[in-house]
């Protein structure tokens, strides 16, 4: 990862701030998360590039706790 | 110049993304339809081609809401507060 970073920093990407969570979805129902990634964009390509580790998630199980915290909140 | 660097960092493509979302702590949201993605995972690094959206999380809901972590709830409330007082 070390060298990865530093190969792609070399070429003046931007960093992207205050990005707490990245999602990747594919499908219905497989959903890869990286927590606490860190984000860059490359300036003059529709590129971004994420350092982090990758999680892939139960995605019922997500949609049940979400749905029921969005309950509790209301 | 940058997919060169890619390249030499050994990414795969990863086929089969459908979206790909950034949540930030403002609670906007990087939206991503249908991009490229690629992956060099023993660096645990991605790369994400595509055009992004800026949006809030309210328009990305209900279909966002699993993909959701723990720190966004915080986020989710505040809106839920949003609706009530709409």
């Amino acid at each position: 990862e070390q060298k990865a970073r530093k190969a792609i920093l070399g070429l003046g990407l931007k960093p992207v701030e205050g990005v707490t969570r990245v999602t990747f979805t594919r499908g219905q129902a497989n959903v890869y998360a990286i927590a606490n990634p860190e984000v860059f964009m490359s300036v003059n390509s529709d590129t971004h590039i994420v350092f982090g580790e990758m999680q892939a998630e139960d995605m019922n199980a997500r949609a049940q706790d979400a749905l029921a915290q969005q309950m509790a909140a209301e | 110049k940058l997919s060169a660097a890619l390249t030499k960092l050994n990414v795969q493509p990863i086929p089969g993304v459908d979206e790909v979302n950034m949540f930030k702590d403002d609670g906007k949201v990087i939206h991503f339809n249908n991009p490229r993605v690629s992956a060099a995972a023993n660096a645990n690094t991605y790369a994400i081609h595509g055009r992004s959206t800026e949006k809030e999380l309210a328009e990305l809901i209900p279909g966002i809401l699993n993909q959701l972590g723990p720190d966004s709830m915080a986020a989710l409330k505040k809106l839920a507060e949003t609706f009530q007082q709409a």
